[in-house]
């Protein structure tokens, strides 16, 4: 199946909403499905198909007002790759969006995701100075959170907490089990009297400790 | 207020057992535990806990243990061995012995020659030839015979102020399925200034205390097989105590000089036995006390 281009299509600047003329998208489109104007090399994807003639981007068009000829991308590979047929349109933009997915699931497999990302003072500035999937950092007071560019949206991927925050959650969980094991002294005074406590079949160990 | 925490087995118990095992899992599965792992064998039936499996040494003779069929191993003539399996059929000691084990009925017999032949009827999944009178654990073999070495729990650097106090104290033991190899079966041994506390049964079952020297109180025996006991010392009062479970409660008492605990040691010997609790306390027992902390975990 190679890319839908029958008729011609309208985008807006800041509207979502596509508008065709001689189209029949309900048959032929589907939500997950990539648009792009003819001449313009930038790929959005498809939010809902609400019509033969009315389609929804996952966000706002950000190009200046145009009308013409369009293509809707189709074939994708199960990972959401795009795959490219013989006559489509606007293959440089296409090709370069299906290498950065592959690169951000390398990332992904590696561990670290976006290991070398750029690390920006907020949101705004990280969409600001990256492109579509790329991933960058956002610091705040725990740590970092990760985010990807998703056609001009920051999606977090994940936060990642600085070696305070990791200490205050360690210091947290040992002020947990002190209380607990006082409270079970207290429930039991067998276990109170006990300096060293192991349940082999329980897989659980207790000592008193200076 | 006491600061206690909780620990891992590695900084409780030093374990060594150079190679792995199979033991069952809570989910029914055999196994493989790492060398130097503490393996917690399950009921393979039930689930159950049965807590931390301690074995001395063993080799399965029997080759391809997990495809079995009939073969003639070697053995040592006049000796004790022993023979397990898994799966519905069984494997018949067929020269040089004699006698049938099944799943579940292990078979130990003497030999009557320097070699076995053990005949295969039926449909088995796994089998084992080793010395001495206890199966133990899966040793798994191919085209040979495959040693698992034993499992020795040490507790070393103590801090004995902080986990018992060396002058006075006492310290306590659950156990099950203790089968004997050989010799007297130590279960809990503590010793210091020459002086060694034991708690541990000989062949017939019957408990001992031992002062490095003497037996203290041979002859006293358990209905069965124990499956707890505690000891308590102070040696201000150059004293300590002994009290096993075994059906009925038994009990022997020392009353002579002492230095205090610097060692502790348990389930050494050759035995076999499933751990299922170990605690210490730092002061001195009344016999009323002993009691309570025994019925704790026997009931």
């Amino acid at each position: 199946m190679s890319q839908y281009r029958t008729g011609t299509a309208s985008v807006v600047q800041a509207s979502a909403v596509v508008s065709g003329v001689g189209t029949a998208w309900l048959a032929n489109v589907s939500a997950g499905d990539s648009f792009v104007m003819a001449g313009t090399g930038v790929v959005y994807d498809i939010a809902s198909v609400d019509g033969d003639t009315q389609l929804t981007l996952t966000v706002p068009y950000k190009g200046a007002d145009r009308s013409g000829a369009y293509a809707i991308q189709r074939d994708f590979t199960a990972d959401g790759i795009p795959e490219m047929a013989s006559g489509d349109i606007e293959t440089a933009a296409i090709f370069t969006r299906a290498m950065r997915k592959i690169q951000s699931r390398f990332n992904l497999i590696t561990g670290v995701a976006a290991n070398g990302a750029p690390t920006y003072a907020d949101t705004t500035a990280g969409i600001a100075g990256t492109s579509d999937t790329e991933f960058f950092w956002v610091p705040d007071a725990g740590g970092l959170t990760l985010y990807q560019n998703d056609n001009g949206t920051a999606v977090a991927q994940g936060d990642y907490p600085n070696s305070q925050t990791l200490a205050d959650a360690v210091d947290a969980l040992n002020s947990q089990e002190s209380r607990i094991l006082a409270l079970i002294g207290s429930l039991h005074p067998s276990f109170g009297e006990t300096s060293l406590y192991a349940d082999f079949k329980a897989q659980s160990f207790v000592l008193e400790v200076e | 207020m006491r600061n206690m925490k909780t620990v891992n087995f590695d900084q409780l118990i030093t374990l060594s057992r150079p190679s792995p095992k199979w033991i069952w899992n809570a989910q029914g599965q055999l196994v493989e535990v790492a060398a130097n792992q503490p393996a917690y064998n399950h009921d393979p039936v039930t689930g159950e806990a049965l807590g931390f499996d301690v074995e001395p040494a063993a080799t399965n003779l029997l080759l391809n243990s997990d495809a079995p069929a009939t073969q003639t191993v070697a053995v040592s003539d006049a000796t004790t061995y022993t023979l397990s399996v898994y799966g519905s059929g069984s494997a018949e000691i067929t020269v040089g012995g004699a006698g049938t084990a099944t799943e579940g009925a292990p078979l130990t017999f003497t030999t009557t020659g320097a070699s076995v032949e053990v005949t295969v009827t039926g449909s088995l999944d796994y089998f084992q030839l080793e010395s001495g009178s206890v199966a133990t654990s899966i040793i798994i073999t191919d085209g040979t015979a495959v040693t698992r070495e034993a499992d020795v729990p040490v507790i070393e650097n103590v801090d004995t102020a902080a986990w018992w106090g060396a002058s006075e104290g006492w310290a306590r033991i659950q156990f099950d399925g203790m089968r004997q190899v050989g010799g007297n079966t130590t279960l809990l041994l503590l010793s210091g200034g020459g002086v060694r506390f034991v708690v541990y049964t000989d062949s017939s079952g019957v408990l001992l205390s031992y002062d490095g020297t003497n037996i203290l109180n041979s002859g006293v025996p358990c209905v069965d097989v124990p499956t707890a006991g505690i000891v308590t010392w102070s040696t201000p009062q150059d004293t300590f105590k002994i009290l096993a479970d075994g059906g009925s409660v038994v009990s022997s008492s020392y009353n002579g000089a002492f230095s205090g605990i610097s060692n502790f040691n348990i389930a050494v010997d050759d035995m076999t036995v499933e751990l299922g609790h170990l605690s210490f306390g730092k002061q001195y027992l009344s016999d009323s006390e002993m009691h309570e902390k025994i019925q704790e975990l026997t009931q």
